[in-house]
């Protein structure tokens, strides 16, 4: 059993592209966008979201860490393929095939 | 299908309030129902706080059984680290999960602690702090936000939460602040009930109920324009505007009320409730810095920087927890919501901690100092009550609740940050929470014109099961008000028992937390803009 990261990348883009169209942000959603600057998100949103993806991903993952280094860095802005990155290697480390 | 029981929370709602709203014919629908009906004081949970008293109402349990104490929780019981709670932390079933066994379905509108929405028979649109630009992620069925957007008027930005609007509570207190607030939530209800219109009209369920919180809010910033004992001595001509703009807001709410009650037919049982009370507060508490001055906490030098702004663009509020040395604190009470002091227990990660043969003596000795603390204006004791978690909160969340939760002699809320006096008068009385709420009910063999004594907020789930025919589990706590209804009712009626008790997997106390600080600072932000003193 494999998890790929293609698809993890399909589905997080695919949700935060859902939720985008929501509230008209036009621009494509690619592993580049960055959720605070480019799509105006706040830190509630980006918590929420965590939820929503575990929801998802029907996952436990430990966003506490991922999170807390995001606020600790210098960097104002957290990009999109940060966030598949981080859900894909949850997904493996909890050796299971959520796709 | 036919509405069995219209549920309207009005988060916040005194009688105080409404009574003379009442009497003016500011409230026309409402008095109507009060006095077709039965009313009640509803006494809300210790603390009379948001979370812990809705999660009770909506699942028939105590705090110390539901894990619900405040909006946040700490993560362990070694942890100095609170998570923000979601519809996952509530530690027993909800009513509307008992109501869809008994076959009954449910529709659940703007309720806090309904992130990420359950998956009941019926609707969910979750409430309390869900940002706007996420809100389909709380809806339930998940078709449901496609249907919402199809609506003409349908804003959600204004329906759920945005904090750019509620940041302008934050800077509030200016003049010409006052009417956009009011109008603004004004406006939130009417989507709501936008919404509301729109399910009763396609799919109407047995139980539907409507949280409507722009009371709470109003209340917190907009008391002294509201209470009619400080209303009537506005003397500025813009306070006068401000007043009848908090007017328009009951009226408002009342239309609301009238429609869906039409809306829902005349064999409904309408039932109405507040989480809490109300009324003014008139000194603030900054309970840490008693505490600072008593020895038992310690501030950084941190605290001289804490309104920078921060990495990812948020403007910290960080003067709390981290704000705190931890090599010298041992109490400190983290959230200006929950009255709840915090015990560091000596550990391995903790060692400047309590050891565990002192606990009792120190924990003994802070109730008795802040059982002495004065207000230096006028002599009075500023905190009536010291509550321990054993006496609270025994029970599986017991560990992780505070130690010591307090109650003050004007009912109002702690503040948290440092200060230069322990005890400060306000310089206008600001609303705080207050424990007698209201509870209403009309229709389906309610009696006209019954006056109840004091209820306790646990007993509205009973009422609401009943209200829907559906059994009271034996392991609800509360006891169904069978004085408001007529004995040829309730022989035709008779209420059932069930004995099953909750099915839902109990939530552990080991939880991950899903906040960094700087989230939690935003968090306390967003409390800040809530109204909660800070
Ligand atoms: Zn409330």
């Amino acid at each position: 059993m494999g998890i790929e990261r293609d698809a993890v990348r399909d589905d997080v883009l695919g949700l935060l592209k859902q939720l985008a169209d929501d509230w008209e942000y036009d621009e494509p959603i690619t592993e580049a966008t960055g959720l605070l600057n480019d799509m105006a998100m706040e830190s509630l949103d980006l918590v929420v979201f965590a939820t929503s993806l575990q929801e998802h991903f029907q996952q436990e993952m430990a966003f506490t860490e991922f999170l807390t280094e995001l606020g600790q860095r210098a960097e104002t802005d957290t990009t999109a393929g940060e966030w598949v990155d981080f859900v894909y290697h949850e997904l493996q480390r909890a050796g299971q095939a959520a796709l | 299908m036919t509405v069995k029981c219209l549920f309207i929370g009005l988060d916040g709602a005194t009688f105080d309030v409404l009574d003379p709203l009442m009497a003016r014919g500011a409230m026309p629908f409402l008095a109507s129902v009060v006095e077709r009906g039965g009313r009640a004081p509803l006494r809300s949970t210790i603390p009379a706080l948001t979370p812990p008293a809705w999660t009770t109402l909506m699942t028939g349990r105590a705090p110390a059984a539901h894990g619900i104490f405040d909006f946040f929780r700490r993560e362990s019981k070694e942890s100095l680290q609170f998570s923000f709670l979601t519809s996952r932390d509530i530690g027993v079933e909800t009513i509307w999960q008992r109501a869809n066994r008994a076959g009954q379905r449910v529709t659940v509108l703007n309720f806090p602690l309904t992130f990420p929405a359950p998956p009941v028979d019926g609707y969910v649109v979750a409430g309390g702090w869900m940002p706007w630009r996420q809100l389909r992620s709380g809806c339930h069925p998940k078709t449901l936000y496609d249907e919402l957007k199809r609506l003409p008027d349908f804003n959600p930005r204004t329906l759920a939460m945005d904090m750019s609007h509620e940041e302008k509570a934050l800077e509030g207190c200016e003049q010409e602040d006052y009417e956009p607030w009011v109008a603004l939530h004004i406006e939130r209800e009417r989507q709501w009930h936008g919404v509301a219109r729109h399910l009763m009209t396609t799919d109407p369920t047995e139980m539907f109920a409507l949280l409507m919180d722009g009371v709470d809010k109003l209340q917190h910033l907009c008391w002294r324009f509201i209470d009619p004992a400080m209303a009537d001595q506005l003397t500025e001509p813009w306070e006068a505007r401000v007043r009848d703009r908090c007017l328009d807001y009951f009226r408002t709410v009342d239309e609301i009320i009238a429609d869906l009650a039409g809306l829902a037919g005349e064999e409904a049982m309408i039932v109405i409730a507040s989480d809490h009370g109300f009324g003014p507060q008139v000194r603030t508490f900054f309970v840490n810095q008693w505490l600072a001055e008593a020895g038992y906490l310690a501030w950084t030098d941190k605290r001289q920087s804490a309104t920078e702004a921060t990495t990812l663009g948020i403007a910290s509020l960080a003067k709390h927890t981290f704000q705190m040395d931890w090599t010298r604190t041992v109490a400190y009470a983290p959230m200006p919501s929950g009255n709840g002091i915090h015990l560091v227990r000596q550990d391995e990660a903790h060692p400047h901690g309590i050891p565990a043969e002192a606990l009792a003596a120190v924990r003994q000795r802070i109730i008795e100092g802040l059982l002495a603390v004065r207000d230096p204006h006028t002599g009075e004791a500023v905190v009536d009550r010291v509550w321990t978690r054993a006496q609270l909160f025994a029970g599986p969340w017991e560990q992780i609740a505070p130690d010591l939760t307090l109650e003050l002699s004007d009912g109002g809320l702690i503040s948290i940050v440092a200060a230069d006096a322990v005890v400060m008068p306000r310089p206008q009385p600001t609303g705080t929470h207050a424990p007698l709420g209201v509870l209403i009910a009309a229709g389906a063999g309610v009696q006209e014109g019954v006056t109840l004594p004091e209820k306790q907020i646990v007993d509205s789930a009973s009422l609401l099961l009943y209200a829907v025919d559906a059994p009271i589990p034996a392991d609800l706590e509360g006891e169904l008000p069978t004085h408001l209804f007529s004995a040829a009712w309730l022989e035709r009626n008779p209420p059932q028992q069930s004995d099953e008790v909750g099915v839902q997997p109990v939530a552990t106390v080991e939880k991950e937390a899903l906040f960094t600080e700087e989230e939690q600072s935003e968090m306390l932000r967003h409390l800040q803009a809530l109204g909660y003193v800070e």
